[in-house]
């Protein structure tokens, strides 16, 4: 209990790093998340929201002509250059939400493969950060496509350009039923607070690993440690006692992100089913036990400082970027998005994601959102494992170091 | 079990690879003692407490505190001992006043007993003034004294101070040196290491020189000084002889010969001024070293006659200076 008392002290001693990290980061959220706009609580708003998409046309065919005349008669289509830099710049200033790209020879590849009964080629939808508004886009687009589908399979000697019309004349008839909030689903998140929650993984982040390498060093290691062990106080309830300091730290840091987005965004969260907001706090939670076992390792290091803002800083940053929660993995190559799988911000962005925007039932949704969860807790274990082994690899050194020092 | 030494090591080893940090060492403290372990850097005192203290594992031995086998287990054991490690070992973060309370909550839960206890151990090591600073605004000096106070504040009956003033001001160490035989007063066995020998001497009633992992001698202050031949140390300041050649008769080499003819002289040598006559006990060495200075005419300043230090025991035990 001393030693829990006393990590306790030594973590809130440290108010610099928890009124940059902890609080104004959280406040960076809020910020970020009310540039977002107006929420999407209300179905009926949801509805009627109109996104910049766009549109880059690599087929220049009737498909694709059908399915820019459906977007412009709902969205606002902007003219973006077919080159990545441009694509990227474009979503990342958020002068469009969505990208749509029609790849070459998509139209007939499309009918062909209907018609072969193969696996059809896809339209690409890139989604900005902002991409909880594109989730009806993508229903509009598969209806869409469904309806060019069912038409190819039955005309199988029909031209695209009759094929396309047709795809487009029936979309437009049940354009009506395709907003239609089904019974028994709930409003999803508003994009501010679901924003707001893909951000705090920096500062979740950042503020658990930061506090937990510069105050429990003093802990595992050194003069203060070897006095500890000295003293009648067992190595269980040493190890015990800051663990749980560590524990309540990372709960604290989830707790005031938790906090201030409620506090923030509540407005916005009227008619929200609780479930999930639940789904997100528990994802943040999950996340924040990464960050805490990230934490660990570095404080079994023995990082000074200055090592740890910057590990703390860095490693938060690229696992944001990387997990996707800054700018959309569909801008980003394959190869970044195969290694976002290897970076448990990208699961705990999924399982927020899920919880966002899905439709389905709370049990469907949260059945859906575990193994994220999961994923995300197997990273913490992984390294947490790390980090006792480094622990106990640095304690024997020690020893030797420190009696070697003496005899050499 | 009253009749037990306080500290009783047998035939402890404690190898590195091909390192051996001790060898063989064997070690019996007596209740009441301020104990000196007195030895070179690197000659196996921390070492030799971190396995009394079960922070090191050891190869082979036996250790016994107050009568019973010392193990990592024994917190029993552990709760009556007090550690002053010879890095300074506080939390940064924590006052003062924070620090010792948390060490000494390590040994003792009471809170109201604690409180006395923590006010004592700041007023013993005299930072009353400091009780809230954090130890990074106290001077060297100050964060040794508060290294001492954490160490020492749930009163143990045992206490380890390894090397408790280096880097430490004169003042300062005084206060530390007062400080410890006032715990041994009031009734704590005192185990201090150092390898400055002036401490030593100073506050311990029994004293082991350690070298090499292995105890090379044991007793008392004078104890220690009568296993050697040494029983007086002359030195006389000779100015310009240092010189050498343009004093009549008295070059260097000449003089030092005719020193070393002497009886009772062992040792004669001639640096930086000073003649340096290490001569065995004997009843007018310093009248005989005079008169063959005036005999061959050597102007002298000043003359020191003083007994032998351990450093002349270490000197002599082991062939290189302590300070080495």
């Amino acid at each position: 209990m001393p030693t829990f008392n006393c990590a306790l002290k030594v973590l809130a001693s440290h108010k610099v790093y928890i009124l940059v990290y902890t609080v104004w980061l959280a406040f960076m959220g809020v910020f970020m998340g009310l540039g977002a706009g107006a929420p999407a609580a209300d179905p009926g708003a949801w509805e009627g929201e109109q996104l910049d998409i766009g549109f880059v046309d690599r087929d220049g065919g009737a498909v694709a002509d059908g399915l820019r005349t459906l977007l412009a008669s709902r969205d606002a289509l902007v003219d973006v250059p077919d080159e990545t830099l441009a694509m990227q710049d474009a979503v990342a200033k958020d002068e469009v939400q969505v990208l749509v790209i029609v790849p070459e020879d998509f139209g007939e590849d499309y009918v062909a493969a209907v018609r072969a009964g193969a696996t059809p080629p896809e339209i690409e939808i890139a989604q900005s950060y902002y991409d909880i508004a594109s989730v009806d886009l993508e229903a509009v687009i598969d209806s869409y496509l469904s309806c060019l589908g069912v038409r190819a399979s039955f005309d199988t000697s029909a031209p695209l350009e009759a094929l396309a019309a047709g795809a487009l004349t029936d979309c437009e008839a049940q354009s009506e039923a395709s907003y239609v909030v089904p019974e028994g689903v709930s409003t999803p998140l508003p994009q501010n607070f679901t924003i707001y929650a893909l951000f705090t993984s920096y500062p979740i982040m950042c503020s658990i690993v930061v506090l937990l390498s510069t105050s429990m060093r003093e802990f595992s290691e050194g003069a203060v440690r070897a006095r500890t062990e000295a003293s009648p106080e067992r190595a269980l309830t040493l190890s015990l006692a800051i663990a749980g300091a560590s524990f309540v730290c990372a709960l604290v840091v989830w707790a005031v992100m938790i906090f201030v987005g409620l506090v923030a965004f509540g407005w916005a969260l009227e008619g929200v089913a609780t479930w999930r907001i639940v789904l997100v706090a528990v994802a943040m939670l999950a996340y924040a036990f990464f960050a805490l076992a990230v934490g660990f390792l570095l404080s079994q290091l023995g990082v000074g400082d200055s090592v740890a803002n910057a590990v703390g800083n860095i490693l938060a940053l690229v696992f944001s970027f990387l997990g996707g929660s800054w700018v959309s993995l569909d801008l980003l190559g394959p190869e970044l998005r195969a290694l976002a799988h290897f970076i448990p911000n990208f699961w705990e962005m999924s399982a927020i994601n899920l919880a966002a925007g899905s439709t389905g039932t709370a049990a469907e949704i949260w059945a859906a959102a575990l193994p994220d969860l999961g994923v995300v807790l197997l990273f913490a274990c992984a390294v947490g494992a790390v980090g006792l082994a480094v622990g106990r690899a640095r304690l024997g050194r020690r020893g030797a170091l420190s009696a070697s020092a003496d005899t050499a | 079990m009253g009749t037990s030494p306080v500290v009783a090591v047998r035939e402890l080893v404690k190898r590195y690879g091909d390192l051996v940090a001790l060898d063989h060492f064997d070690l019996t403290i007596e209740k009441g003692e301020v104990f000196g372990l007195l030895g070179p850097n690197g000659s196996g005192k921390t070492t030799a407490i971190n396995c009394i203290l079960s922070l090191l594992a050891f190869d082979q031995g036996e250790i016994q505190l107050f009568g019973e086998p010392m193990a990592p287990t024994r917190y029993d054991l552990k709760r009556r001992i007090g550690v002053v490690p010879q890095e300074v070992a506080v939390v940064e973060e924590l006052t003062v006043a924070e620090n010792i309370d948390y060490f000494c909550a390590l040994y003792v839960s009471d809170k109201r007993e604690r409180r006395a206890l923590v006010e004592d151990a700041i007023r013993f090591v005299g930072l009353e003034d400091h009780r809230r600073f954090r130890p990074a605004k106290l001077s060297g000096g100050l964060r040794r004294r508060l290294n001492i106070a954490c160490g020492i504040a749930h009163r143990p009956e045992l206490i380890f101070l390894d090397e408790p003033t280096v880097a430490v001001d004169p003042q300062s160490r005084n206060r530390i040196l007062e400080g410890i035989l006032e715990l041994n007063r009031a009734g704590s066995t005192i185990v201090y290491t150092s390898h400055y020998m002036e401490e030593v001497e100073q506050i311990c009633s029994r004293i082991m020189i350690m070298d090499r992992g292995r105890a090379i001698a044991e007793g008392t202050n004078d104890e220690l000084k009568a296993m050697i031949g040494t029983g007086e140390k002359i030195r006389v300041e000779v100015g310009e002889l240092a010189g050498g050649a343009d004093v009549p008769g008295a070059s260097a080499d000449a003089l030092l010969d005719a020193l070393r003819a002497l009886p009772h002289v062992l040792r004669a040598s001639l640096a930086n001024g000073t003649l340096s006559v290490d001569c065995a006990t004997g009843a007018h060495n310093l009248t005989d070293v005079l008169e063959v200075l005036r005999a061959r005419g050597v102007p002298f300043a000043r003359v020191y006659s003083e007994p032998p230090t351990l450093n002349d025991v270490f000197l002599e035990l082991t062939g290189t200076e302590l300070r080495d």
